[in-house]
């Protein structure tokens, strides 16, 4: 854990490590998408494209979304603070967001279809959030609240501060992101209808990251009590499975089940909420509540797997 | 695409990958540049306002106790009291008491703490850069006695105005909230109803006071020894009963810490206006509410003075008030 963002110097040039596994991060996952592409001339001009173009739209995309809801800037935005990337200030669902977008561009310059080009680049995505997560260890963010358990204190698990052991919420992140990653591999052995990869990989990392951002307690893009990404995350689970929901009720599949997932996810979010509250405000065993966090994040999961499972074999 | 076409999309991707680590230090703001653009903001917010000189106490003319050293005012823990001079009702050496006291009223469970103190740096001011327990600031910084603060960090507008142990932390206007500033004598001065930075300059100006902590909560209490209407539309459920936070001056160097216990205590809490009446009654010549629901939290020694108050629930906060010993027993600070 940093005071603000750990360096290297090497032939007297500062280099910023956080920055260094962005880029890590960036060549593997460009690495897997043209390794994955090198068999279709067409997609692998589209991949070449998205390459720069996903580069400089991801960070373009989490450096404007910090920007806009970084109360910091409020009154002094100008393109000069924007465009100071040097100073630090990023948001991970811009970069993401600006990453789709310059994938989207990629395939409509190559006249490609984007839906394969997303199921292409989806374990790449993975990939490079994995990496980012690592970097942030050599950041002052992604740390969560101080453990109470003592088993906990002293582990790779945690980092000290003069408070005590903060949780190393960065490294589950990455974790949980090569993990994603080599899910959504096994994913793919089986051929799956165009567009269908993307949208497991973004309910996946919806749910997981929603249980993540949860864990952190780093100030980040947080409005009081409600973390920005943590909202985010929930946004991005939620909006798959209502596409999957009203895509079964279009398809004139049998209604219950369609209605049971569109009321559920309210219901959901409700006990959410309960559960960050009873972990701020009661002295409920911290562990068992996450478990209980986890369990109930399993049936977005679950339900919208199965609105999708009748079609998404091609 | 033609080769060469390919060949300059990878030499583009190879240039911005290369460049990245020289250019993208942290997901977060780095903190110097937040507090220029923080520096910007108030300057554009108050045109032609001041930038407040970072102030330095003047020398106390009191007469301290044998073996008394006053504290600095900086961040630097106080030195470590006594364990042998904690009692059930509270604490006493030669530069500090304190009484604890506990009421109930109307079902009301108040916890009250009464410090009286002999040099004005003993009243003292903490912040951490990641949320951290206030009994872990207790421990670390060797509180006799700490309550939680404000909880700046968690205001997401940064409209506050707000200062620890003299350093300027935010510098922001407020038109709705009351603000309180604790001097260089450990003295507190209101300003109700919204204040500007000229607000704060012409106070400054006339009284020719420093200003050691800021704080922009509120709402405040009794001022001047008079008794205040708490504005019904004030932040955080005025009008509800909740656990509050509260703390009062009685006289130089003498303050009153008040819990009104709620949940998950079976005290069910108070309104603004009856902590306003509560501190009154005990007889506060000023007294300011400070963060309550979950946030409030009392520490006492090594232990809680609260009722369902531990570790387990304890919420993380970005600041801490606390009073220390000026005796020096060479057990370190």
């Amino acid at each position: 854990m940093f005071e603000d963002a750990a360096t290297l110097t090497v032939w007297r040039q500062t280099i910023y490590i956080y920055g260094l596994f962005i880029a890590l991060g960036l060549i593997a996952g460009a690495v897997l998408l043209l390794w994955r592409a090198r068999k279709q001339p067409q997609t692998m001009d589209a991949a070449l494209l998205a390459l720069p173009l996903v580069t400089v739209m991801g960070l373009a995309g989490a450096r404007l979304l910090f920007a806009v809801s970084d109360s910091t800037f409020r009154g002094v935005f100008s393109l000069s603070n924007l465009m100071a990337f040097h100073t630090g200030g990023y948001a991970m669902y811009g970069a993401l967001l600006g990453m789709a977008l310059g994938l989207w561009i990629a395939a409509r310059l190559t006249r490609q279809m984007a839906a394969p080009l997303f199921d292409l680049a989806a374990p790449s995505w993975m990939l490079f959030v994995g990496f980012a997560r690592l970097g942030e260890g050599y950041t002052a963010i992604g740390t969560g609240r101080p453990v109470l358990t003592d088993a906990l204190r002293n582990t790779v698990l945690t980092v000290q501060d003069e408070y005590g052991d903060y949780l190393r919420t960065y490294a589950l992140e990455a974790v949980v992101a090569f993990a994603l990653f080599i899910a959504l591999l096994i994913w793919m052995r089986k051929p799956r209808r165009a567009g269908y990869t993307a949208l497991i990989g973004a309910l996946w990392y919806g749910v997981t990251q929603t249980l993540m951002e949860s864990l952190r307690n780093d100030r980040h893009l947080d409005f009081a009590f409600v973390g920005l990404q943590h909202v985010l995350s929930a946004v991005l689970f939620g909006a798959v499975l209502i596409f999957a929901a009203v895509r079964w009720l279009r398809a004139g599949r049998p209604r219950p089940l369609g209605i049971v997932a569109l009321v559920s996810l309210p219901i959901l979010v409700v006990a959410v909420i309960a559960l960050e509250f009873a972990i701020d405000r009661t002295d409920w065993n911290k562990l068992l509540c996450y478990v209980v966090y986890a369990v109930l994040l399993c049936w977005p999961l679950y339900i919208t797997h199965k609105l999708l499972a009748f079609e998404e074999v091609v | 695409m033609n080769r060469s076409l390919r060949a300059v999309c990878i030499a583009c991707f190879l240039l911005l990958v290369l460049l990245i680590p020289l250019a993208i230090p942290s997901g977060a703001l780095l903190e110097d540049h937040k507090t220029r653009l923080l520096e910007e903001k108030w300057e554009r917010e108050e045109t032609g306002s001041m930038l407040l000189d970072l102030l330095f106490p003047r020398a106390h003319a009191e007469t301290l106790p044998e073996n008394a050293k006053p504290l600095p005012i900086d961040f630097s823990p106080g030195y470590m009291p006594d364990p042998g001079k904690y009692t059930a009702d509270g604490y006493s050496d030669d530069s500090i008491q304190v009484t604890l006291e506990t009421r109930e009223q109307d079902g009301v469970t108040w916890r009250i703490v009464d410090v009286v103190i002999t040099h004005p740096s003993q009243l003292r001011t903490v912040t951490s850069k990641r949320d951290a327990r206030i009994s872990d600031m207790a421990a670390k910084q060797h509180a006799i006695v700490a309550i939680n603060g404000d909880y700046y960090v968690n205001d997401p507008d940064k409209k506050t105005f707000e200062y620890r142990m003299g350093e300027k932390l935010r510098h922001a206007r407020n038109p709705k909230k009351d603000l309180m500033i604790i001097d260089e004598n450990a003295d507190f001065h209101l300003f109700v109803g919204g204040f500007t930075l000229d607000d704060v300059k012409a106070w400054q100006e006339t009284s020719g006071h420093q200003i050691i902590n800021a704080f922009t909560f509120g709402p405040a209490l009794v001022k001047d020894g008079e008794l205040l209407t708490t504005d019904t539309k004030y932040s955080y459920n005025p009008k509800g009963p909740e656990p509050r936070m509260a703390i009062g001056q009685m006289g130089a160097l003498h303050y009153v810490l008040v819990l009104a216990e709620g949940r998950p205590s079976p005290s069910p809490g108070v309104t603004h206006q009856e902590l306003a009446d509560f501190m009154y009654d005990i007889g506060c010549w000023q007294a300011y509410n400070l963060d309550g629901g979950n946030s409030a939290t009392l520490v006492f020694g090594d232990g809680y003075y609260q009722t369902s108050r531990s570790r387990n629930n304890e919420r993380s906060q970005s600041d801490a008030i606390y009073f220390a010993t000026l005796m020096d027993l060479g057990l370190g600070n």
